[in-house]
Formats: structure tokens, sequence, C-alpha cells
């Protein structure tokens, strides 16, 4: 037990400091005695050092298991998350996001451990004195999504929150070497990046983004984004009111080829996605996000079903000793996986998330499910979240996957798994 | 001071302080410093029931303009025609909880407002944009920026920014009413964790009714009780489109900046739930040139 809690103690060792008297006089001044004044510095840190532990209810026959695969069933990890933003003049500034990490995935019959180091971000920014200019190089992670859990419109390659968005991951915030600049108008902005690729092709080294943004009480952008010897991807968002409670938005893109690794690209010219969304936010705190995802980068029935039985068929001969082909069977069992790894694997998606406003006592619930529509296998996530002081918040999270043997979140290797976060933020 | 000051567009003040505050720790509410002003004296008394009393002496100046005080209320907030900025802490207590703090940074220019907040640190560099009725959020971690609607900043028991954001020369139509009987007695459901009861004022106080222009303020009905002297706001009341009170603020002290005085703490009360109010304190407000370009959701990730 301690060997499987010990990155926990980091946190919960910590000192808690509670807040000061509840009972206070209502009518005595709290500001009396205290200074208050904000400090001016050139310097801003954001230092958080989190540590979790997950436990993995494994499927005990996955159909697309040769057996030469152990899947995780634990993982405890420790990681150092550090920013630090200076504005060294009116027109320079610097931003650098620093992650330690030593994780610890223990299968049946195998312990692995890593410890990495990732400059998420490192930059230099000059803007002009009017800062209708600003003009950046370095890493750096640009986002124009305004989506929840199908952030299509951050169309650089690869997109790094798929198959699902992890929250304890800052892997997934890791940016790219750019170039880029940025143009403000009135309502209107205008962007370039000029990206050095890190895409699984090699046969692409670059990317390059326009951006044209509108802010009003409609908001929109449109996107054009061209990989390296490619012909060019189109995207656009949009947001909108629709009264003092509901916000809507759309994202769509268009790509000339399909993202999809495995999937046979020549029955299309190009392929759309479309994410149609809306948050309704109650006014005593609760809110309710539902999403509808088409994807036509995905697999279609015939594909999935084709895919997934040939996939099935060969890891059931490697199981059994009957294959003919060993290397032939070996690739279809782990394209299947590779497949389910990949994420976004259909064509369509719903997805509902319920958060409830934060309790005085800095509880909070929050409940969300996806579906995929093509097979109605289900991802539910169960998530309570707990500020103990300033500085320390903990997080309780139970994933469920659910569906028929060969649909896509009834392919995951986990029934369910469970995680308990701490985090302690400086 | 003179009352020719006009109505200035900065009414979203706050409208920062408060909603951010809810989004964030979902505040409770808030009011009274017993030291600021001498217009406001704290008293015990032993009576259970907490007694707020309106004294006036003499009937209020008729050639008051009810548009006036109101700009005047607004130029308490803010600079006219000027881009600004301030600092905002809040303290926030519950009946048997413990009490939360928050500070943030706002700039103002015209309709257009940005607050960071600087503490506690789990809220530290988020970003809060707020354009007319639009509003954008920024989370540090993620870069995210992402639309909410205004209710969001109402989550959980603040409704800070309702209060103090609103631009009440924009929204609201100013009326002057007859002054408060001498002695008039007002319930102040407030003052419930104590016995306490508070001499809202020795001097007498004018009474300013403002009612909702459209239908988009979350308040049909607000009532301020002005100083009749020096015609700052002591307390003001405001009334849900049911009627029912549903928040008060008491503006126990006011300050110097530059010159110009404005508002410097205050206390919401939320009269619904005992115990449950809010300190604010706004400090070190500076006339400072912004750009328009830092009012743009594009550059909250920059």
């Amino acid at each position: 037990m301690m060997k499987k809690t010990w990155p926990l103690l980091v946190v919960l060792a910590s000192p808690v400091v509670y807040a000061d008297d509840p009972f206070a006089d209502p009518f005595a001044d709290p500001f009396a005695d205290e200074p208050i004044a904000i400090e001016d510095n050139i310097h801003q840190s954001r230092i958080e050092l989190k540590s979790y532990y997950q436990n993995n209810n494994l499927r005990s026959n996955h159909p697309l298991n040769t057996g030469q695969f152990e899947f995780n069933d634990e993982f405890r990890f420790v990681g150092l998350d550090a920013s630090l933003e200076s504005q060294w003049s009116d027109q320079w500034k610097t931003r650098a996001r620093v992650y330690s990490r030593y994780m610890v995935s223990s299968a049946q019959t195998n312990n692995k451990e890593e410890i990495d180091t990732y400059l998420l971000e490192g930059l230099l920014q000059w803007q002009s004195l009017d800062q209708n200019l600003v003009i950046e190089l370095g890493r750096n992670t640009p986002k124009w999504s305004n989506g929840y859990n199908y952030d299509i419109a951050n169309m650089l390659q690869p997109n790094r929150s798929l198959p699902n968005i992890d929250q304890d991951n800052p892997l997934q915030a890791k940016g790219w070497d750019m170039l880029s600049a940025q143009y403000y108008s009135g309502h209107w902005s205008m962007a370039g990046y000029l990206v050095k690729s890190d895409s699984d092709n090699p046969n692409i080294d670059s990317e390059a983004v326009l951006r044209l943004g509108y802010q009003n009480d409609h908001e929109f952008s449109f996107l054009i984004h061209k990989l390296d010897q490619g012909k060019l991807a189109y995207g656009a968002t949009f947001s909108t009111l629709l009264g003092d409670e509901t916000t809507i938005r759309a994202e769509w893109t268009r790509h000339p080829f399909r993202q999809t690794n495995l999937l046979d690209g020549g029955e299309r010219t190009h392929y759309q996605r479309l994410v149609l969304g809306t948050t309704y936010a109650a006014i005593d705190g609760w809110s309710l996000t539902g999403e509808f995802f088409y994807n036509q980068h995905g697999a279609n029935d015939n594909q999935w079903q084709q895919i997934t039985e040939l996939a099935a068929t060969s890891a059931d001969l490697l199981k059994t000793g009957q294959t003919q082909n060993v290397d032939q069977d070996r690739y279809l069992a782990g394209a299947g996986l590779g497949l389910m790894a990949q994420g976004w694997s259909r064509q369509r998606y719903g997805s509902l998330m319920f958060m409830s406003g934060q309790s005085e006592d800095l509880w909070q619930l929050r409940l969300g499910s996806q579906i995929s529509l093509d097979d109605s296998s289900r991802l539910h996530r169960v998530e309570v979240l707990k500020s103990i002081n300033d500085n320390l918040s903990t997080r309780l999270e139970v994933q469920l996957f659910e569906g028929c043997e060969l649909c896509e979140f009834g392919l995951n290797p986990n029934q369910s798994n469970v995680r308990f976060t701490a985090s302690w933020l400086f | 001071m003179k009352l020719s000051i006009k109505p200035f567009g900065l009414a979203m003040l706050l409208s920062f302080g408060a909603p951010v505050v809810a989004m964030v720790e979902q505040t409770p509410e808030p009011a009274l410093d017993t030291q600021a002003d001498a217009a406001l004296e704290v008293t015990t008394d032993k009576t259970p029931e907490a007694v707020l009393e309106v004294i006036t002496d003499e009937a209020p100046d008729v050639a008051l303009d009810a548009n006036q005080l109101l700009s005047y209320i607004d130029s308490l907030r803010g600079y006219q025609d000027q881009s600004f900025s301030f600092e905002l802490s809040n303290i926030s207590y519950k009946k048997n909880k413990q009490k939360h703090r928050n500070k943030l940074v706002v700039k103002v220019l015209n309709d257009a407002s940005l607050v960071e907040f600087v503490a506690p640190a789990r809220s530290k560099g988020r970003k809060i944009l707020k354009q007319a009725q639009n509003m954008w959020i920024r989370f540090p971690r993620t870069r995210n920026v992402l639309r909410v609607s205004p209710a969001q900043r109402l989550l959980g028991e603040t409704s800070n920014g309702d209060v103090t954001g609103t631009n009440f020369s924009e929204d609201y139509t100013a009326t002057l009413e007859a002054s408060p009987e001498k002695s008039e007695t007002i319930p102040n459901k407030s003052e419930t964790p104590s016995n306490k009861s508070e001499v809202i004022s020795e001097k007498p106080l004018l009474k300013l009714l403002l009612t909702a222009k459209h239908d988009k303020t979350t308040y049909q009905k607000v009532v301020f009780f002005l100083d009749s002297e020096n015609h700052q706001p002591v307390r003001s009341d405001f009334y849900a489109r049911s009627g029912k009170l549903a928040k008060q603020a008491y503006y126990t002290e006011f300050k110097e900046f530059g010159g110009e005085l404005k508002l410097h703490k205050m206390r919401l009360v939320n009269p619904i739930i005992e115990g449950s109010y809010t300190w604010m304190m706004f400090d070190n407000y500076k006339k400072q040139t912004l750009e328009p370009a830092i009012f743009h959701k594009d550059a909250l990730s920059r």
C-alpha cells in the first residue's frame, strides 16, 4: 500500500493552511490590518507539484490482445510543472514552461519507470507600443478551438489532446517551434504561424497557419492550414450567446487527406469535421454542456467491422497458435489496437457534461459521458474535486468504458479506472 | 463635491470583481466598515432583531437632479472617458464556513474589462474578459479561451458582480423619492450574526430609486440611500424581479485616488442567507492608457 501511494505523500505532507476565524465579526474591517497592495513584478511564476495514483480494472480477455502486450493496471506519478513569464520592458517579454515527471507504470509482470523533462513552451515575444502587433519566436501552444471534448479547430499536427483530454497530462499542452505574428484591429485579429512540424509523417517538415478572427456578440474565426508539400486544409469556429444563460458554438474543418491512419483515403477528395455545442449555465452555479461531433475521418460501419474483425481474428490465431503468417497477423492485431489508441475513430459522437457549482467548502462535482453514436459504446466519467485550501487541491476521478466487445469504447483495455490526484500550487 | 459629473462608461468596474469571484470561489457576499466613514457607526444593541435606522432631519433638496446623483454614484467607481485600472480584494464569509479571499487586477476601457486573478494560488493567472454582455475566460494551464455566459458569473451564492458591476446610468432610470421620515426604521435582515444593529447615518439621507430600463439587468429595482450632504452612497438595496430583496451593499469608505474620490471599501450582504457577506476593497485606482488590443479575446493567451 505504501509503495502504491508514496507519490501522494509528497503533496499530502505539505503544510495545510486553513483560513482563519470563520466566525469573524461582520462589522470589523478585515482589511484594516493587512497589506493588500499587489506588487508590481516583472516576473510571474506558476509552479504546480502534482501527484496521482491510478488503478485500472483491465478487461480479462481483450479481443485484440495476442498475449504479447501487457496492459498497465497501475500508474504512479509525480510531476512538476513550472511556468515563468517575464515582462522585460513594454515591448519585450519571455515565457517558458518546463515540465518534469516521474512515472511508474505497472503491468502484471513488469514495472516501467520513466523520468522525463520537457520544454512545453519557451518563447521570446515582441509587441509594438500600441500592442496591435505581436511577434513571437520559440515554442508556443496556440489554441484556436472553442470546443470542450472535440477541439477540432486546433489544427496543428498532431493534435495532442487526442484521444481524450487528460487534465493531468501537461504533455497535451506541449507547443510547436514556430515564428508567429498577430495583428489586432478593432474587432478583428489576424495571425500567421510558420511551424516546424513534428508530425509522424516523415514527408512533413513544416506547417503554416493563417487565421482571421472576429470578436463581438457573434465571434468567428477562419483558418487556413498548409502542411509542407500538402494541399490546404480549412477550419472555422463560431460562438455566440443565447440569452444570459446559454452559449452556442460550432467548429468545422475540411482536410484534403484522411487523418486516420490505417483507413483507406481513396474514397473522398476531402474529409470534414463538424462540432456543434452548447452550454447552459444556471444562476445557482451548475452548468450543462452538450456536444455533437461529426467526423468523416473516422471509420464507417463497414470499415470498422472489417478492421476490428480482421484484427480480432488475427489476434485469435496468434493466441491459439494457428497462425499461418505471424507477421501479418501481428500487424493486423496491432493495427486494430493502434486505431483505437488514436481516438475519434468513428464518425458520430455525442457528449454531455454536468458541472456543479463549487460549494462553500470548495467541493465540486463533474459528470461527463461520451457516446460513440455509431456503435453506442460509451465513456462515463465522474469527478469529485475538493480544494483543501488556497494551494492544495484534490480530485477523485472514475472512468467507465462500456460497449460491445468490438465497439470503440468497448475495446479500451480498461473496463474502468480510478485516479486520485493531489496538487499543490505554489 | 460638485455634482456636475456625467455618466461614464465605467460601470464595468466591478463587473469584475464579482463575477470573477463567483466563478472561482463562488464566494458569498458582503458589507460594512466600522472605522471607515463617520456616517456609518456600529453599535451594540440588545434587541434581538437588528434594526437599521434612517434619520432625516430635513427635507431633501428638491433641486437635486436624480440623474446627476446617479452619475455621481457611477463616478465613484471609475474615471469618465478614461481607461484605468484598479485592484480588488474580496473576503467572503458564510456562517460556520471558512472565509475565502481573492485578489484581482482589473483594467477597464469603455465597456470592456479585463480581470486577472492574482490570488489565491489556485486561481492565479486566470483571466476574464468582459465586453458588454460577452465574456471569455482563459485558463493558464491549458491556454484555452472559452466563451462563458453572463449567468456563469453568478456561480454559487455570489452575485457581487451584478450588484457592483452595473452601469447604473446606462441601465436604470433614477427618481429622487421623498425622504424617509425622521427616525424611520428599516429592518435590516442581514445583520444576523450577532445582536448588533447599525445606525446608518446621523445625517439626513436621500432616497434614490432606480428602475431598470430593460430586462437585461439582474435587478428590477435598486434603492440607494445617499448622504444628503456629500451625496455619497451609504447603502443600496437590490430587488430581484420577483420583488424580493436580494442584496444589500454598505458603502463604508471612500478614498481619493489621483485627486478624485472613489469607492474604497464596501460590504455586500446576502439577506437571504444568514451570515453571508463579502467585504470588498477597491484600491490603487490608476488612470492609464490602455490599448484596445489587450481587450481582445485572442490576446488573452499571449
